[in-house]
């Protein structure tokens, strides 16, 4: 088994005097500071030998007191090992530069691009600089660094200026500071508009744009999808998220920790015990604290609980899609949530947002009678998953309509970061359970669910097999819990030592990380969300060109996004 | 005897003035044809959302009209009538306009044609029709495709990109499956040595279902798709293409296009009874001779209504050219095979 | 083909509807439910703890008459504004002498936003009656009479002994002052 240190050894015999520091955590967790100029170099050794192919993100950090700004690179591996190696640039705060990945992998592109378009950090070889969360007009604000005031500037009033080119198409353009024109790095921010950027790649008059939202029936969330048609067959799609970002990651750092803790729900409403369970897990690296071993199974149960209601819900959509909201299987789903869903009402106290795991521990002990409502309501989930499995399989209306349609072969699946059920489905097992254990997940056993197909189909059968797996882990679960306190003694006010954290569960959509970073206050410095559905979004566009559009919906019905998680 | 003397002057004059006595009867009994026809569809309309509800494990309408919802239907049209009427900028108007006066424009001439029944008066069967043609199987059947000209007219004059495709669609959805439908009734006729609907239904001895199977089932397949019922609904689906080619109307110019589909609903299922299953062919109820026929007439069309129905709500739906190649590839060739197998049959009987 | 969805239809369409009728009928809520707040004025120590935690700050202290003067000193009770609670219950966990709870009351509509801010005696499910009230007012005036005696008590004695002790010769000269001064203390004091 390769471990963190032996990483470290062997970038540090290939790349002497390039790292700066390094911080060796766990067998699992590395943390090193490179020289920026060796990054693109270190990142090509380390993805070609020694396995690192999964980009898992990039977060941006201002660090205004010392006057410099930081990318922190996550670089991990789809099953060749299971470190986690998290690369940090630092560059300076005058003219922020740091090289892309994007020649090295493919889905490096939207995580870079919203740095740059949050921090203003340039990035050399990027393809397509463009904004990708904010609106047009706010390129060039930053809003995100430490000494954003507001949009219009409330001290100098610099906006965007808005001016048409020679073809008629709209520009936005900042103009530089005095400093930044003295420094003369700074790239001037041009940027094009989103629909004329679309119909830049018009060929014809017989091929059309067709709008698929923000306003549609596809997922649950907006998001604008625009396909260019020839007929009834995709040519290219267009794909501009957005619409819902609510600027989480930076209300998070006005809030102290325990208050952050609200906004982790309103992520992936549909999981929100994931997104709760990492945060806290993060936290308690922070604070060196474990949480108390009953705290620990129900947390494992809830999590349990919740994907399998998660699931019944993307696959009840998902159904919508393919046969309009009159099919009975889909009000089916719905009923048998409703159950699963007042399980968890029980210990929580709320449906969907439940705030329910804290630091060290959880909110509420599980009632009384947990165990004698749990278990028929587990078999009852079971019976009728086995139905609805038996029903698809045997539907040849289903069958014409899924099999064989969006294919994803396993070497693209990668390349383009996606995880979670979509990844199973061709035949990679990478569950985030298994690659880097928390909780009482090594004590139980459970399988990873897998296929071979890669199509819509196969995705839609992980996700069904996967119920039942949750529905042993439950069952283990309640057999070996024990009796015990609910929550560790914590101090009166929280305050965790300087440092950073990056703590990993598995979401019901895939990986979930969260990225926290601690400069010893009461609120939390930096938090960054590596969300699963970004990168299903960022793989949508290639894999909907060649196809009709009754199969981009099953296609992007069939990944079960959340748009809420992407724009955060 | 004042009134006896007023009728009697009055059927003078009717005996007369023929054309003009023809032409008054013509009319009232268009009115109340419509009348029928129009309550008639909002019962289907109504029994559509109960049992929909029934198959989902709940209620459907349940407050409007007591506990069985029945004034649903009459609260939705005057919401409608109540809308404000917006016609989309670029729209050509006048064909914007158009589109659902010739949808029920097809409808009330199908329906002028087609028996609702019989009542059986000592014994013998008196069809209920207004207009009893030579040729009624045949001229329904044609009359029934001006429903394509008026979507694709729908369509094409919204101004709208999901408009147009669903106005395709739906162009080669009912094109592709009006031939099917045309073979299998002229099988039918084949074997009834007759075009005449009430002809047809009194030559059943044995229903036409079952003497010829493979034409019943491609005439109902046919005949699902052309009604553009699930599993055959892409020109609405909702999910691709936001209401397929009824996007750009609102208030009361999209409940007569949604109404319209209902009452071509109704006609269809009773088309389907009339060809295939017996019409009103049945043994006689003891005590209301006079209405057994029309009882059965009725039951059969409430079964294939809520076979419909029921069929709605269990499928899914197919992709538009799985639609077209099962059209021509397997529906065809089938009626061509149903249409053999008349001609060897009725030559053989005959 | 499709046979196997239509048969399951079927069966479906034969059993019982599972539709609730509500508002007829309310569902049955778990005991941890989290519903709008029930505060239980005669503890709350007036210590804005709920108002601090709150991320939406929704949860303003705002002075109401029914609570224990004894308790809380401001007398300044929590008024929450339900259009920007989002019933996280974190005000619940901060509370350090359990006086907020959350209720299984879900129904929540009024005609406009100011009808949804619930003043003290909007949640309160306990709190004093009028007769209490006055007691307790009655009783917190006592007592902080008695601290001011006391205090001013404490605070002249502290000022004669620091005469007695500062100057000899003119402490003998008051001496008989401040003797005849503790002689009226004590026998106040015994009075």
């Amino acid at each position: 088994m390769v471990t963190a240190s032996e990483v470290l050894s062997a970038i540090k015999s290939a790349f002497p005097g390039s790292v700066k520091e390094e911080r060796v955590e766990s067998d699992r967790r590395l943390w090193i500071t490179v020289d920026p100029g060796k990054l693109l170099d270190m990142t090509k050794f380390l993805r070609d030998k020694h396995g690192f192919d999964h980009y898992s993100g990039a977060a941006g950090v201002d660090r205004i007191a010392d006057n410099l700004f930081e990318v922190v690179e996550i670089l991990t591996s789809h099953g060749a090992h299971q470190v986690v190696v998290l690369m940090k640039v630092k560059t300076p705060r005058d003219a922020p530069s740091v090289n892309s990945l994007t020649g090295l992998y493919w889905n490096a592109n939207w995580y870079e691009r919203e740095i740059w378009e949050m921090y203003g950090i340039n990035f050399p070889g990027h393809p397509e600089l463009y904004p990708l969360l904010l609106p047009d007009e706010l390129v060039g604000a930053f809003p995100w660094r430490k000494d954003f005031k507001g949009y219009p500037d409330t001290s100098t009033g610099r906006r965007a200026v808005e001016s048409v080119t020679s073809d008629g198409h709209t520009e936005f353009t900042i103009m530089p500071t005095d400093k930044e024109m003295e420094g003369g790095v700074f790239q001037r921010i041009k940027v094009p508009n989103f629909r004329e950027r679309e119909e830049m790649e018009l060929g014809s008059d017989a091929e059309m744009i067709m709008h698929m939202g923000p306003q549609h029936a596809v997922v649950p969330g907006p998001f604008l999808l625009d396909l260019l048609l020839d007929g009834e067959r995709v040519k290219r799609a267009f794909l501009d998220v957005g619409y819902i970002h609510k600027g989480i990651e930076k209300i998070m750092e006005n809030r102290n920790w325990l208050q952050a803790l609200v906004y982790t729900d309103r992520m992936c409403y549909m999981a929100s015990i994931s997104n709760n369970e990492a945060y806290c897990g993060a936290v308690e690296k922070l604070l060196g604290i474990v949480p108390t071993e009953r705290a620990q199974y129900i947390r494992v149960i809830l999590a349990e609980l919740s994907r399998i209601q998660s699931h019944l819900l993307g696959t009840a959509e998902f159904l919508t899609l393919i046969a309009s909201a009159i099919y009975s299987p889909f009000m089916y789903m719905i009923i048998d949530r409703e159950d699963v869903v007042s399980l968890i009402e029980s210990v929580t106290g709320a449906r969907i947002t439940h705030t329910f795991v804290r630091f060290g521990g959880v909110r509420n002990d599980l009632p009384p009678d947990f165990k004698e409502k749990t278990l028929p309501v587990l078999k009852m989930v079971k019976e009728k998953t086995l139905q609805y499995k038996d029903l698809l399989a045997s539907d040849s209306i289903y069958k014409k309509r899924m099999v064989g349609v969006g294919v994803l072969t396993a070497e693209k699946a990668k390349n383009l970061g996606v995880s979670g059920p979509a990844l199973r489905a061709t035949n990679v097992a990478y569950d985030m359970r298994r690659e880097d254990p928390h909780l009482v997940y090594p004590d139980l056993d459970f399988d990873v669910i897998t296929r071979t197909a890669g199509d819509s189909a196969a995705r839609v059968e992980v996700r069904l097999d996967e119920i039942l797996e949750s529905v042993k882990i439950i069952e283990q679960c309640l057999d070996r819990i024990p009796e015990g306190p609910i929550q560790e003694k914590l101090p009166k006010k929280i305050k965790p030592e300087p440092g950073e954290a990056y703590y990993r569960v598995e979401d019901p959509r895939g990986e979930m990380g969260f990225y926290v970073v601690s400069d010893g206050s009461d609120k939390p410095y930096r938090v960054k969300v590596r969300g699963p559905v970004y990168a299903y979004f960022q793989a949508l566009p290639p894999l909907l060109e060649g196809a009709y559009i009754a199969d981009v919906v099953a296609i992007a019905g069939s990944m079960d996004a959340c748009t809420s998680e992407v724009d955060r | 005897m004042e009134l006896f003397a007023f009728v009697e002057t009055i059927m003078n004059w009717a005996a007369q003035e023929r054309a003009l006595t023809a032409l008054i009867i013509g009319l009232i009994g268009a009115a109340i044809l419509s009348g029928v026809i129009n309550v008639g569809a909002m019962a289907v309309v109504w029994l559509e959302r109960k049992v929909l509800g029934d198959v989902q494990s709940r209620f459907g309408p349940n407050r409007t009209g007591s506990r069985w919802g029945i004034l649903q239907l009459g609260a939705d049209a005057i919401k409608l009538f109540t809308k404000e009427d917006i016609i989309p900028k670029g729209a050509d108007k006048q064909v914007y306009v158009w589109a659902p006066i010739v949808a029920s424009i097809s409808t009330m001439l199908v329906a002028a044609a087609i028996p609702f029944g019989a009542l059986r008066i000592n014994g013998v069967d008196y069809p209920l029709v207004v207009a009893n043609m030579d040729i009624s199987a045949f001229y329904v059947e044609a009359v029934l495709s001006i429903m394509v000209v008026a979507a694709f007219m729908a369509g094409f004059s919204s101004y709208n990109k999901y408009s147009l495709l669903g106005a395709f669609r739906g162009m080669a959805r009912m094109i592709s499956y009006e031939v099917p439908m045309g073979v299998c009734v002229i099988g039918v006729a084949l074997m009834a040595h007759s075009l005449n609907l009430v002809d047809i239904v009194e030559s059943q001895v044995v229903w036409y279902a079952f003497a010829q199977p493979i034409g019943f089932v491609v005439f109902t397949i046919a005949l699902i798709t052309d009604l553009g019922r699930m599993p055959f609904d892409q020109s609405e689906a909702e999910e691709e293409l936001v209401a397929g080619y009824v996007t750009e109307y609102g208030g009361i110019r999209w409940g007569l296009l949604y109404f319209q589909e209902y009452i071509s609903m109704v006609l269809g299922s009773i088309l389907l009874v009339l060809l295939f299953l017996g019409g009103w062919r049945g043994p006689s109820i003891p005590v209301i001779t006079i209405f057994s026929p029309m009882i059965w007439f009725l039951m059969k069309v409430i079964i294939v209504l809520v076979f419909l129905v029921w069929l709605r709500a269990s499928v899914m739906r197919f992709r538009i050219d799985q639609v077209t190649d099962l059209g021509w590839k397997w529906m065809l060739p089938l009626s061509l095979v149903n249409l053999a197998w008349a001609v060897l049959v009725g030559l053989y009987l005959a | 083909m499709v046979l196997k969805g239509m048969k399951w239809t079927l069966k479906t369409a034969m059993e019982r509807e599972v539709t609730r009728l509500f508002p007829e009928y309310m569902m049955p809520l778990p005991d941890a439910e989290r519903g709008i707040h029930e505060l239980d004025a005669t503890i709350c120590i007036g210590c804005g703890s709920c108002a601090r935690i709150c991320p939406n700050s929704c949860i303003e202290m705002v002075p109401y008459k029914y609570g224990n003067p004894l308790k809380n000193k401001k007398m300044v009770f929590p008024q929450i504004d339900f259009g920007r609670c989002m019933f996280c219950g974190l005000c619940v966990d901060e509370c350090p002498v359990s006086c907020l709870k959350m209720g299984k009351k879900v129904v929540l509509a009024g005609w406009n936003r100011k009808d949804i801010i619930y003043s003290p005696d909007r949640i309160a499910v306990k709190k004093h009656t009028d007769k209490e009230v006055a007691e307790l007012e009655a009783e917190a005036k006592r007592i902080a009479a008695e601290k001011k005696k006391a205090a001013a008590a404490a605070a002249k004695e502290k000022a004669a002994k620091a005469k007695a002790e500062g100057s000899g010769a003119e402490g003998e000269a008051k001496k008989p002052a401040a003797k005849k001064a503790a002689a009226e203390k004590t026998s106040e004091g015994g009075a």
